[in-house]
């Protein structure tokens, strides 16, 4: 009786796996493998080259497991903040780099935003995941038209003047994209 | 949306103050991904949001074991996800019960057993295809009926008295019919076509043949919901209780007689089931296997039975009882003295009463042994009802516990067999 006791509280979690469908698998581990790509391209010495490196990645670890197992929870935009601050205090940043982990953090949040969409059980029909990619395919389109923009730009030096309308065009793209309650 | 929007504009904002424009491309993707989602919304004139969903059930009658679909249509390019609670004797597809789709999603549903499946209340979550802006609804349940499978039995319906007027079982009735009775002379009013010649070349006058008439009967099912016996924990979950096997038993004799173009009436003793008036053909087996389908579980508070206070003499009268209440039993006496023709289904659950799990001590389930006797009360209980049972049979009532189809064909050849018996004055 003893044993049953201390063996229920641990199978019954582990049962409860059995329900969770092939679709929220895959979604949820595009999740976990998207955070992951982010982080090793966030951290190019290793995730435990150093204290401040193990630290990001036991807090990006914890949580993405939350993640995992909230898809919609608020706690997902830590994460990835975290990757970007990181980036903004590191002393050397490849473009390329950047863009990978932009991508990632993109993978990242396209499985988690998808896996919200239904409960754990739940299944996507042929017909959901491909109306899900294809409209993937802009998203791609836009980010490599962006990109382009960007490292075209990239050369130009522009005066520290530029710092304001930059910071009033990124506020005004805020409340355009920001959803609004009807 | 949040997520992607506020991770963009930071690394935008870090990328503008800092004057590192490779931070920009850390955020790029995700604002690609908002302003598509805007964009998109926009494009397909979603602002306002997105349309209600309806939902539209398939059959809302089905046999047990059918199934019926559950179809919920938004607009076509929203992804659409249905979510319905699990239910009781109900199965899925898929497995259970969530689904998403484009624009129209399709629910299966299978009731396992007889009765009123409710399904729902149905949730519902509409989104554009990349899950930013989203809108849930709950749609109310929806009810499906399953009526109980009418199995085949393979027995005679031939009836010891039938009481009816034209039909198909041969009474003692001398009359028009196309069994023959004997060879008499002729007499005026008897059918010319009945001449025998043969005979009457041989002895000169004319002779006839008579026959006895067919008629039909009228077949009364007696049920008894008075209580819902479950049955044993070790009998399984797919094991009837005492509420199937009657409904199951009702549906068969009723089919049974049906088809033989006799008339069917039902009477309920408990409140479960309305009673059902006298109807031939396949519209009353629809009439009394929807009226089956609606009898309720949650409706098993105990109240007063009902009782009967009279049958045509002749009458079959079926009984589907588990033999345990007292007013059932004492029904089954009143049936017999006003003259009916009375045959008795046990519905008991077979677990009920089972004494082979016994062995001294108390029974073990999942580990936990009771400590209320109750397979032993149950098996006292069942040696009790047997000396019932014992005294129905002495007093020339057949009873027959219920397995199945095959379980009442004895039963019924017996009947056949006693229409031909030297009948005995009931007193």
């Amino acid at each position: 009786m003893a044993l049953r006791t201390l063996i229920d509280p641990i199978a019954e979690p582990l049962l409860s796996l059995r329900q969770v469908s092939t679709t929220q698998w895959a979604l949820r581990l595009t999740g976990l493998v998207g955070m992951v790509l982010a982080l090793l391209a966030t951290l190019p010495q290793g995730p435990f080259a150093g204290f401040p490196s193990v630290l990001l990645t036991l807090t990006l670890a914890v949580l993405t497991l939350l993640q995992m197992l909230r898809p919609d929870t608020g706690l997902g935009v830590a994460g990835p903040l975290l990757v970007v601050l990181v980036l903004a205090v590191q002393a050397e940043l490849s473009l390329l780099r950047a863009l990978t982990v932009g991508l990632a953090l993109l993978l990242s949040h396209v499985g988690f935003s998808l896996a919200a969409t239904l409960p754990a059980h739940g299944r996507f029909e042929p017909s959901a995941r491909r109306l899900a990619l294809r409209w993937l395919l802009p998203v791609l389109g836009v980010t490599v038209l962006g990109a382009a923009v960007v490292l075209t730009a990239a050369g130009t030096v522009l005066g520290a003047w530029m710092v304001v309308p930059g910071v009033l065009a990124v506020i005004a793209l805020l409340v355009a994209l920001l959803p609004r309650s009807r | 949306m949040v997520r992607a929007v506020l991770v963009g504009c930071t690394a935008l904002v870090l990328g503008v103050l800092l004057g590192r424009p490779a931070l920009l491309l850390v955020g790029l993707p995700l604002l690609a991904w908002a302003l598509t989602a805007v964009a998109l919304r926009i494009l397909q004139d979603r602002e306002e949001g997105f349309p209600a969903p309806v939902l539209e059930p398939g059959l809302r009658t089905v046999e047990e074991g059918g199934t019926t679909a559950l179809t919920l249509r938004t607009a076509p390019g929203a992804l659409t996800a249905i979510t319905v609670p699990m239910q009781p004797h109900t199965r899925f597809w898929p497995r259970y019960g969530s689904l998403a789709g484009d624009g129209t999603v399709r629910l299966r549903v299978t009731a396992e057993r007889w009765g009123r499946v409710r399904v729902g209340p149905v949730h519902t979550l509409v989104t554009d295809p990349l899950g930013a802006f989203r809108a849930q609804a709950e749609v109310p349940a929806v009810t499906v009926r399953a009526v109980p499978s009418s199995s085949v039995l393979d027995a005679p319906v031939e009836v010891p008295t039938p009481i009816g007027v034209s039909g198909m079982h041969l009474s003692r009735r001398r009359g028009d019919g196309t069994a023959l009775s004997e060879v008499r002379e002729f007499r005026p009013g008897d059918r010319l076509h009945r001449i025998n010649w043969r005979v009457t070349s041989r002895t000169g006058r004319l002779h006839t043949n008579a026959t006895f008439t067919e008629q039909d009967t009228e077949v009364l099912i007696v049920t008894d919901t008075i209580a819902d016996i479950t049955p044993a924990p070790w009998a399984g979950d797919e094991a009837p209780s005492s509420l199937d096997m009657t409904v199951r038993a009702t549906a068969a004799v009723a089919r049974h007689y049906l088809t033989a173009g006799d008339r069917v009436t039902l009477f309920d003793l408990g409140h479960l089931i309305g009673p059902v008036p006298a109807g031939t053909g396949p519209r009353q087996l629809r009439v009394l296997t929807n009226a089956l389908a609606r009898a309720g579980r949650e409706d098993g508070a105990m109240r007063l039975p009902r009782r009967l206070r009279s049958v045509r003499s002749g009458t079959l009268v079926v009984v589907c009882s588990p033999l345990l209440h007292k007013e059932a039993i004492a029904q089954i006496g009143v049936l017999i003295s006003l003259g009916a023709d009375v045959v008795v289904v046990d519905t008991l659950p077979p677990s009920i009463g089972d004494t082979a799990p016994l062995r001294g001590r108390p029974v073990r389930q999942e580990g936990i042994s009771s400590d209320r006797f109750w397979p032993e009360a149950w098996a006292m209980r069942r040696l009790l009802r047997n000396s019932t049972v014992r005294e129905l049979r002495e007093a020339g009532v057949p009873v027959t516990t219920w397995e199945g189809p095959a379980s009442l064909a004895p039963v019924l050849l017996s009947l056949s067999r006693a229409r031909s018996a030297p009948r005995r004055r009931r007193s």
